[in-house]
């Protein structure tokens, strides 16, 4: 395993996208209600109270519902979901209490019930994916990058970062005989490559843009928000996966040596113009304003200091290796 | 499009695995291919995408399950394990990945040989491959610059050589300042490729390339 190529740290986290609840009954309880209005309407055939019979029915299936929603929340029957059957639970007790409408306000009633459910099911068929890639989708535009995500470009010690949000369709299938998968959350997978210890980058992320990473992660299962720290920190260590190899290019330049290595080049190339027939005097003052431009931008580089104990085990090996050769 | 941010390209792929070896091994292929990405770890500098034209960072792990997240969340788990490679580079897929293949055949054999549906003889039929595993990326960003991977190696030798320079010829008068610095430049070259800094390389020692 290795996380660390010289200065960069590979982070992988893979966290759940949340089964919504609210959103599910903002669907499914009105739509659901509808629907029912429609039928029971339709059976009765009247425009009246809804006979007894009906009444005694819609209640029954309350109840059912009720139970079965009760039997899900406690994980004794998994094969549905309890927020579902507590709003149909709940739709049928409010139909044992319907009075008379219009033919046209039942009818417009129902296409509005299909209408809801079927969005229900389109949307929240594999949580609330949709929502966090619309957020991504914000987050990718000028003006709400410097409103809640400014701290992630003033985060000079990331080089990339990428987050990847699957549903269980999404996964890769390259074979008749691979069993596809069947997941109920939705799936958010995050990599970053960024310089400095673990620790550094979780605390400066949370220090830096807690509103930001809020927003980012939002409805995710178990999300503690940014702030305080020792919960969010716990929450990385159980979503990380650690990394089999890593590769980088430059092991002994930060990210920030790669953006200051630009500047130097830049200013480097200006000072070689006209160097074969620039007077002394000329050439001095050009080189003190290149100088001076490159102040925060001039360091040595060097293999990176012992960031872990694992890094640690490693070179010690490679030592005893090359002294045993 | 979110598998790109200016010139670099985030491509992120899920490769299933096999659940056990078509190769008459005694062990799975998670354990083995396990093994064989630790063989890179403890060697230094020899990881294969060193050899890859333009990667800036790449990383494999096996993503064995997703996580439970404890009560009342509900447990589900994945039906196969993948191979998952991320790779940032400078370009487009398509030559990217065939630039891949021509470097590194043995190696991308090795890594593969027990995924599901590899196939792989040529450039082209990896890159269709990689192009069945890959997933869209939701949001790429970019903390570095938008240089090409040459073009950062030998700005990173620059600013590492004039970073020497300057420390060396502090106070020095300004007539012997100038000629040093053309001889730094004729050392350096820093309108040509050449020398520059070897990618991967994390030896100060053996890390310039003169050609």
């Amino acid at each position: 395993m290795s996380n660390i190529a010289g200065k960069a740290y590979a982070m992988n986290l893979i966290t759940p996208v949340y089964v919504p609840t609210v959103w599910l009954c903002i669907f499914f309880l009105p739509g659901t209600l509808c629907t029912f209005t429609f039928v029971t309407h339709w059976l009765s055939n009247t425009f009246d109270l809804l006979p007894t019979w009906l009444g005694v029915l819609a209640l029954l299936l309350g109840v059912t519902f009720i139970v079965l929603g009760l039997l899900c929340w406690l994980k004794i029957w998994n094969k549905s979901n309890e927020y579902l059957l507590w709003s149909l639970g709940l739709c049928s007790f409010v139909c044992t209490t319907l009075s008379s409408h219009t033919t046209a306000t039942i009818i417009l009633v129902f296409t509005v019930g299909v209408l809801l459910i079927g969005l229900g099911i389109y949307f929240l068929r594999d949580g609330i994916t949709w929502v966090n890639r619309f957020i991504f989708k914000l987050a990718g535009l000028t003006i709400f990058q410097k409103s809640a995500f400014g701290g992630l470009l003033t985060l000079s010690l990331i080089h990339y970062a990428r987050w990847v949000i699957l549903r269980d369709k999404d996964f890769p299938i390259l074979s008749s005989t691979q069993p596809k998968e069947k997941l109920k959350y939705g799936y958010m997978l995050f990599f970053s490559n960024f310089n400095g210890s673990w620790t550094q980058y979780v605390d400066s992320f949370s220090s830096a843009i807690p509103g930001g990473l809020n927003l980012l992660w939002y409805k995710n299962v178990g999300w503690p928000d940014a702030v305080p720290e020792t919960p969010f920190n716990n929450y990385v260590v159980s979503k990380q996966i650690w990394t089999g190899h890593y590769y980088n290019a430059y092991p002994l330049a930060s990210s920030n040596d790669v953006k200051s290595a630009q500047k130097v080049m830049d200013e480097i190339r200006g000072l070689c113009t006209h160097l074969d027939d620039i007077s002394v005097a000329d050439f001095k003052k050009a080189y003190d304003k290149a100088t001076l431009n490159l102040q925060n931008d001039l360091s040595r580089m060097e293999p990176t200091p012992i960031v872990s104990l694992a890094n640690e085990a490693i070179e010690k090996r490679r030592r005893i290796e090359s002294n045993i050769r | 499009m979110p598998n790109k941010a200016g010139n670099l390209y985030g491509l992120t792929t899920l490769c299933p695995l096999l659940n056990s070896s078509v190769h008459n091994d005694t062990f799975s292929p998670v354990i083995r291919l396990r093994e064989l990405l630790e063989q890179y770890n403890i060697v230094a500098d020899s990881s294969p995408m060193r050899l890859v034209p333009n990667t800036y960072l790449a990383r494999f792990f096996i993503l064995d399950d997703v996580i439970f997240q404890s009560f009342p969340y509900q447990e589900e788990h994945l039906k196969s394990k993948y191979l998952v490679f991320t790779v940032n580079f400078h370009g487009e897929l398509e030559q990217y990945l065939e630039g891949m293949y021509n470097a590194i055949p043995t190696d991308i054999a090795s890594i593969w040989r027990d995924a599901v549906g590899f196939n792989v003889k040529d450039a082209q039929s990896f890159t269709t491959y990689i192009k069945k595993c890959q997933v869209e990326t939701t949001f790429l960003f970019n903390g570095s610059t938008d240089m090409s991977l040459a073009d950062q190696l030998k700005s990173l030798y620059i600013k590492q050589e004039f970073s020497d320079f300057v420390f060396k010829n502090q106070g020095v008068e300004p007539s012997v300042l100038l000629q040093e610095f053309k001889k730094f430049i004729q050392m350096t070259n820093p309108t040509e490729s050449f020398p520059t800094w070897k990618a991967g390389v994390s030896d100060l020692n053996d890390i310039i390339q003169y050609k």
